[in-house]
C-alpha cells in the first residue's frame, strides 16, 4: 500500500514539486500564527526537496535517462531536474534559516513571509519545468512578484527595502514586457511556442528569432541581477532583513540563473541562433564578472558585498552557458550549487548577528563562532580556494573554456578569484583579528538555533569540493540529457 | 611503522598539535609539552621517511579526488623527504624556543601563536611531499592562510595592514599566475602528476615553455622574487616565534621548495626550450639578491635586516634552480646547489632569528646599534649568531659555503659566469650587513645594563640557538652523502 | 483586402513595439512612482499587443494580462507604502533619504 503511494508520488514528482509549495503557501496563510506557519512551511519545503532529489537521482541514474514529459504542460529536461532539486533543497534551508529572523518584520507578517517564499520557489521550479514559453513567463513573473512583495513586506526596521522593491518592480516590469515581446518574436519565427521545439524547428526568420531569444534572456538577466542590469540588488539587499536576503539574494537569483541556463540551452543549440546567443551571453557574463568584482571590492556593507559577489558569480555562470557545450552546461550547474552554498553561508552568517555594515564584523568570531565559520567558508568559496565547491565550479569552467579555445574566459575567472581574495580576506581579517566593537544582536533563545542547520549545510556544501564525484556525475548527466546525447 | 603511516603522521601531527594546543591553552606547561611533543613526533616521522627513501621504499597517499585525473596526493621522494626532515627537525628546536619566548615576553594569545606555527609547519611539510601540481597549489594556499594569523598576531595598527599585504601578495600571485600556469600545464599534459625528467619535456615549444616558467616562478611568491617579495618585509613586524616560522622554517623555504619542484618535475633539468626565460629570471634574481643585501645594510631594526638577508639567500636558491634549466652536464649541479641553499638557509635563518628573539626577550634590544657587546654577556646565544652569520655569508666550513660553491660551479659550468659574479657580489654584501654586526656583538665592550630579567636567558632560549647553529656545521660531513641521496631526482626515469 | 491585411499586421506589431518602448523608457526614466506604474502599464499593453499581432495563442495573452494586473496591484500598494515611509513618491527624494540613512548608519 505504501509502495503504491510512493510510486504515485514518483510518477507525479515534477507536478508535486510545483504544487506542494503552493499548497504550503495557502496553508501558512490560513494558519495565521508566526511559528506554526514556519513549521508548516519547513515541512512542505522538506517534502518538496525530498521529492525533487529522489526524482533527480532517478533521472540521472537510470540506465537510459530520458526527458520526462508530464501531460502537455511540463517538460523536465536534465537542467530542470538538477536545478529543480537544487531549488527545492535551497528553499528548505532558506525556510529553516528564516525561522531565526521571522519576527524582525513583526509576528503578523511572518505567515506572509513564508507564504511568499513558497510562492517564489514554486514559480522558479515551475519555470524550470514548463513546456510552453508563456508558462515559463507566468511562472517567472509569479516568482518575481513574490520576491518584490517579500522585500516590501519586510521594510519595517529600515525603509530602504521599499526603494529596493520599487526598483525591482520597475526593472522587473520592463524585463517582463521585453520578455513577453521576445516570446512573441521567438514563437513566430520558430513556428512554435514550446521550448523543446526550438532546437529542431525550421527557423524562417533567424534575425527575428535571435532578437526574440535575446529579449527573453534580457528579461531573465534583470531578475538574475546580472550586471549592468542589477541596479535593484544593492537597494533591495543592502539594508534588508534576513528573510529578504535569503528569499531574494539566494532564492530569486538562483532561480533566475537556473531558468536562464535552461532557456539558453535550448536557444544555443538551435543552429541558426547559437552563435549570436553565445556571443551575447559571453559579453554579458564578462561584464558581470568585472563589474560585480569591482563593486564587491569597494563595498562597505556586508549584504551589498554578498550581492555584488553574487553578480560576479552570475557572470561566471553565464560564461559557462555561453560555451554551449555539455561541459559548459555541467560547469554552469556546478556553479549554481556553489552560488547557493556561498549565498546561504554569507547571508546566513550576517543574519545571525544582524550584521549589515562591514565594521560590525569586527571580532564577530568571538560573538558568533558558527556564523563566522559560515562566512569564512563562503568567503573561501568565493575566492575559489581549493577543495571548495567554488574552486571546482571555476575549474570546470576554465577546463571547458580552454577546450573551446576561450582563454579569455580563464582570465575572467582569475579576476573573479582575485577580487574574492580581496573582499573575502577583509571579511576574515575583521572577524578573527579585530576586537569586538558591538554586542551580539541576533534573535535570542532557542530560535537562534534555527540558523544552525542552514549554516552547517552551507559549510558542508562548500566542502563538497573535497569529494564531489556524485555531484560531478549528476551535472554531467544533466547536461548530456539536455543536449540530446542521452540514448 | 610503514611509510604510509609515517606520511600520515608527518602531515597530520602538526594539525592535531594545533587543535590540542588551542583546546588546552592552560596550564602553560601542558600546552608547551603538547607543542614540543608533537613537533618531536613529526620530526621522528620525517626522519623515518628519509630512511625509507634511502631503502628505495615508496608511499603515496590520496586525501581527496576533487577532479578526474587530479588527486590531492602526497608521496615520498628524496627531495621532499630531506626537506621535511630538516625543517621538522629544526621545528623541534623552534618549538622549545617559541615556548620560552612566549613565557619570557608574556606574548598575548600564546596558544593561538603556537597553533598557527604548527599549522604553518604542516603546510610546508605538505608542500615538500606534494605529489602533483594541484597538491602543491593546495598546500601553498593552505600555508599562506595558516601563516597569515602569525603576521596579524599582534592585532595592532601596524600588524593589520602588514597581514593584508602578506595575504594579498601571496594569494593574488598564486591565483593570478601560478593557477593559470597550472591550468595551461593540465591542458598540455592532460594530468598534473610530477615526473622525474619533467612532465613538459618534449611537449612544449620554446614560447610556451618560457611563458610558463615566468608564470610559475613569479606565481610562487613565497620564494620572494621581486616584485613579489612585498610580503617578506611586511611580515617582519610579527613576534619572533612567528618570524622564525615565516622566514626560516615554513614560508620562505616553501617558496624555494616549490620552485625547485616545478623546475625539476614540471620542466626537467636541462630543458633547452626554457633557457631564455631562465636566463632573464637569473638576471632578475641576481639583481634582487644584491639589492636585498644592500637594503639589509640600511636597516637598523634587526628584524628588518634579517628579513632582507633571508630574501637574498632565498633568491640564491632560486638562482640554483634556474641554472639547472641551462642545457649541459651541470644541470644537476644547479639542483644540488638549490637544495643545499634551502637547507643552509633554514638552519642559518632559524639560528639568527631565534638568537634575535632570545636577545629581545632578555634584553629588550631590537636595533643593530644596541647589539654591541651583548655577546660578552650572552656568549652562547651570540656564538650561535656568529656561526649562522658565517653560514649566511658563505664562509667555510659552514653550510652556506657548500651551497655557494655549488652555485658558482653550476653557473660557471653552464657558461653563465656573470651569474656566478652576481652570487659572489651578493655574498660580499651579506658580509657587510652581518659580519660587522656579529663581530661587534662579540668584541665590543659589554653593556652594563643588558638584562631586563635578572637571571638572563633560560635554557629554553639558549639551547635551541646553539643546536641550530650546530646544524649549520653538519653539511661539512653530509654534503657527499646528500648528493648520493638526492641523485635520483635529477636522473630521468628514476624516483616518481 | 488581403493586401491591406498583410500590411496591417506589421504596422500593428510596429506600433505595439513603439508603445512598449515608450512605456519601458518611462518606467526607467520617470521620477514619479505613480507615473512609473502608468508607464509600466503602457509598456505591458504594448507587449501584449505585439504578442497578439505576432499570432500568439490566447493563453499567452491571458497570462500576460494576469501578470500585468498583479504587477499594477502590487505597484499601487508599494506606492502607498513609499508615501507612508518617505513622505514622498518622487524617486529623487527617496534616494536622497536613503543616502542620508546610510550616512547616519555609518556615523552611529
Amino acid at each position: 500500500m505504501n509502495g503504491a503511494y510512493l510510486d504515485l508520488v514518483r510518477a507525479h514528482a515534477p507536478l508535486l514539486m510545483i504544487v506542494a509549495p503552493l499548497v504550503g503557501a495557502a496553508l501558512t496563510l490560513v494558519s495565521g500564527l508566526a511559528r506554526l506557519s514556519w513549521v508548516v512551511a519547513c515541512i512542505v519545503g522538506g517534502v518538496a526537496a525530498v521529492i525533487g532529489i529522489d526524482f533527480a537521482l532517478a533521472v540521472f541514474s537510470a540506465a537510459s535517462p530520458a526527458i520526462a514529459e508530464v501531460g502537455v504542460a511540463l517538460y523536465v529536461d536534465g537542467i530542470g531536474a538538477f536545478a529543480g532539486a537544487l531549488m527545492a533543497l535551497t528553499l528548505t534551508f532558506v525556510l529553516v534559516a528564516a525561522g531565526a529572523t521571522l519576527k524582525e518584520a513583526g509576528a503578523s507578517a511572518a505567515p506572509f513571509n513564508v507564504a511568499l517564499l513558497l510562492c517564489a520557489a514554486a514559480g522558479w521550479i515551475g519555470a524550470l519545468m514548463a513546456r510552453d514559453l508563456a508558462a515559463v513567463f507566468v511562472a517567472v513573473e509569479t516568482a518575481w512578484l513574490a520576491a518584490v512583495g517579500l522585500t516590501a513586506v519586510n521594510a519595517v526596521q529600515a525603509r530602504a527595502p521599499l526603494n529596493g522593491a520599487l526598483r525591482m518592480l520597475s526593472l522587473g516590469g520592463v524585463g517582463a514586457a521585453l520578455m513577453l515581446l521576445g516570446i512573441g518574436l521567438l514563437g513566430r519565427a520558430a513556428g512554435s511556442f514550446e521550448i523543446d521545439a526550438l532546437p529542431l524547428a525550421h527557423i524562417s526568420m533567424p534575425s527575428v528569432a535571435g532578437a526574440g531569444a535575446a529579449l527573453v534572456l534580457l528579461g531573465l538577466a534583470v531578475k538574475a541581477g546580472v550586471a549592468p542590469l542589477h541596479a535593484w540588488s544593492a537597494a533591495a539587499l543592502g539594508r534588508s532583513s534576513g528573510v529578504v536576503s535569503f528569499g531574494v539574494g539566494v532564492l530569486a537569483v538562483l532561480g533566475a540563473l537556473s531558468v536562464m541556463t535552461r532557456v539558453s540551452a535550448y536557444t544555443i543549440t538551435a543552429p541558426e541562433l547559437g552563435a549570436a546567443i553565445s556571443a551575447a551571453l559571453a559579453g554579458l557574463g564578462a561584464v558581470s564578472v568585472i563589474v560585480g568584482s569591482v563593486q564587491a571590492v569597494g563595498s562597505t556593507n556586508l549584504l551589498r558585498l554578498a550581492a555584488y559577489a553574487g553578480v560576479s558569480q552570475a557572470g561566471c555562470v553565464l560564461l559557462s552557458v555561453a560555451l554551449g557545450s555539455p561541459a559548459g552546461f555541467a560547469a554552469a550547474l556546478m556553479q549554481l550549487v556553489a552560488f547557493a552554498a556561498a549565498g546561504l553561508a554569507l547571508y546566513g552568517g550576517a543574519a545571525a548577528g544582524r550584521v549589515q555594515a562591514l565594521d560590525r564584523l569586527d571580532g564577530y568570531a568571538q560573538r558568533a563562532p558558527l556564523a563566522s565559520a559560515a562566512i569564512t567558508a563562503g568567503a573561501l568559496s568565493l575566492m575559489g580556494a581549493p577543495l571548495t565547491i567554488g574552486f571546482l565550479g571555476r575549474w570546470r569552467l576554465v577546463e571547458a573554456g580552454v577546450g573551446a579555445g576561450w582563454w579569455w574566459a580563464a582570465g575572467l575567472v582569475i579576476i573573479a578569484s582575485l577580487s574574492g581574495v580581496f573582499y573575502g580576506g577583509r571579511l576574515i581579517e575583521r572577524m578573527y583579528f579585530r576586537r569586538a566593537n558591538a554586542a551580539y544582536e541576533g534573535e535570542g533563545g532557542v530560535w537562534r538555533a534555527a540558523l544552525a542547520p542552514a549554516l552547517l549545510a552551507a559549510i558542508v556544501g562548500i566542502a563538497i569540493g573535497v569529494a564531489p564525484n556524485a555531484l560531478l556525475r549528476a551535472a554531467a548527466a544533466a547536461s548530456q540529457l539536455l543536449t540530446g546525447l542521452a540514448t | 611503522m610503514t611509510p604510509e603511516f609515517a606520511l600520515y603522521a608527518v602531515l597530520g601531527a602538526p594539525v592535531l598539535q594545533a587543535l590540542l594546543v588551542m583546546l588546552v591553552p592552560k596550564p602553560p606547561g601542558l600546552r608547551d609539552l603538547i607543542h614540543i611533543g608533537f613537533s618531536l613526533l613529526g620530526a621522528i616521522a620525517a626522519a623515518y621517511l628519509v630512511s625509507a627513501v634511502a631503502h628505495h621504499e615508496t608511499a603515496r597517499i590520496v586525501l581527496a579526488q576533487p577532479l578526474p585525473n587530479v588527486d590531492l596526493a602526497f608521496t615520498i621522494d628524496p627531495l621532499g623527504a630531506m626537506m621535511a626532515a630538516v625543517l621538522n627537525g629544526l621545528g623541534v628546536l623552534h618549538a622549545v624556543h617559541a615556548a620560552g619566548v612566549a613565557r619570557a615576553k608574556q606574548e598575548r594569545a600564546p596558544a593561538r601563536l603556537l597553533a598557527f606555527i604548527a599549522l604553518a609547519m604542516a603546510g610546508v611539510t605538505a608542500v615538500a611531499f606534494s605529489a602533483n601540481l594541484f597538491s602543491l597549489f593546495v598546500a601553498y594556499q593552505a600555508l599562506a592562510l595558516a601563516a597569515f594569523p602569525l603576521v596579524a598576531h599582534r592585532g595592532d595598527e601596524e600588524a593589520r595592514p602588514a597581514a593584508r599585504a602578506f595575504l594579498a601578495t601571496l594569494l593574488a600571485s598564486s591565483i593570478g599566475l601560478f593557477l593559470p600556469a597550472m591550468i595551461w600545464t593540465y591542458a598540455i599534459a592532460g594530468a598534473l602528476d610530477f615526473r622525474a625528467g619533467g612532465m613538459l619535456a618534449g611537449r612544449v615549444d620554446a614560447l610556451t615553455a618560457n611563458i610558463l616558467l615566468v608564470l610559475y616562478v613569479m606565481g610562487i611568491a613565497m620564494a620572494a622574487i621581486p616584485p613579489m617579495h612585498r610580503w617578506l618585509p611586511a611580515s617582519s613586524n610579527g613576534p619572533f616565534p612567528a618570524l622564525v616560522a615565516i622566514q626560516a622554517l615554513a614560508v620562505l623555504p616553501a617558496g624555494g621548495i616549490g620552485v625547485l619542484k616545478v623546475v625539476t618535475f614540471v620542466f626537467g633539468p636541462g630543458m633547452e626550450e626554457a633557457a631564455l626565460a631562465s636566463q632573464l629570471l637569473i638576471v632578475l634574481v641576481g639583481i634582487g639578491m644584491i639589492v636585498a643585501a644592500l637594503i639589509a645594510l640600511s636597516k637598523q631594526d634587526i628584524r628588518e635586516r634579517l628579513a632582507y638577508s633571508c630574501m637574498a639567500q632565498s633568491l640564491a636558491a632560486v638562482m640554483g634552480a634556474l641554472l639547472s634549466l641551462q642545457p649541459g652536464p651541470f644541470a644537476a649541479a644547479g639542483l644540488f646547489a638549490a637544495t643545499l641553499q634551502i637547507l643552509a638557509l633554514a638552519c642559518a635563518a632559524a639560528t639568527l632569528l631565534m638568537a634575535a628573539g632570545t636577545t629581545a626577550a632578555i634584553t629588550g634590544r631590537t636595533t643593530v646599534a644596541d647589539y654591541a657587546g651583548l655577546g660578552r654577556v650572552m656568549p652562547w646565544t651570540f656564538a650561535g649568531f656568529a656561526i649562522a652569520s658565517a653560514s649566511m655569508i658563505g664562509m667555510p666550513p659552514f653550510a652556506g659555503a657548500w651551497a655557494k660553491l655549488w652555485l658558482i660551479t653550476a653557473a660557471a659550468g653552464s657558461g653563465l659566469v656573470w651569474a656566478a659574479g652576481l652570487a659572489a657580489a651578493a655574498a660580499i654584501l651579506t658580509f657587510t650587513h652581518l659580519g660587522p654586526l656579529a663581530a661587534n656583538a662579540l668584541a665590543a665592550r659589554a653593556p652594563t645594563d643588558a638584562f631586563k630579567r635578572p637571571d638572563g636567558a633560560s635554557i629554553l632560549l639558549a639551547a635551541p640557538v646553539i643546536l641550530a647553529a650546530a646544524a649549520t656545521l653538519s653539511l661539512l660531513v653530509l654534503a657527499d652523502p646528500l648528493a648520493d641521496y638526492l641523485s635520483p631526482i635529477w636522473t630521468a626515469g628514476a624516483g616518481q | 483586402m488581403i493586401a491591406a491585411n498583410a500590411l496591417l499586421e506589421p504596422v500593428l506589431a510596429a506600433s505595439a513595439v513603439a508603445l512598449l518602448i515608450v512605456g519601458a523608457t518611462g518606467a526607467l526614466v520617470l521620477t514619479n512612482v505613480i507615473k512609473r506604474l502608468a508607464a509600466l502599464l503602457i509598456g505591458g499593453f504594448g507587449a501584449l499587443a505585439a504578442l497578439a499581432a505576432l499570432g500568439a495563442p490566447s493563453g499567452a495573452l491571458l497570462a500576460g494580462v494576469a501578470v500585468l494586473f498583479a504587477q499594477t496591484a502590487l505597484g499601487a500598494a508599494l506606492a502607498v507604502r513609499l508615501q507612508e515611509g518617505y513622505g514622498s513618491v518622487e524617486t529623487q527624494d527617496i534616494d536622497a533619504a536613503d543616502l542620508e540613512d546610510d550616512t547616519r548608519g555609518h556615523a552611529s
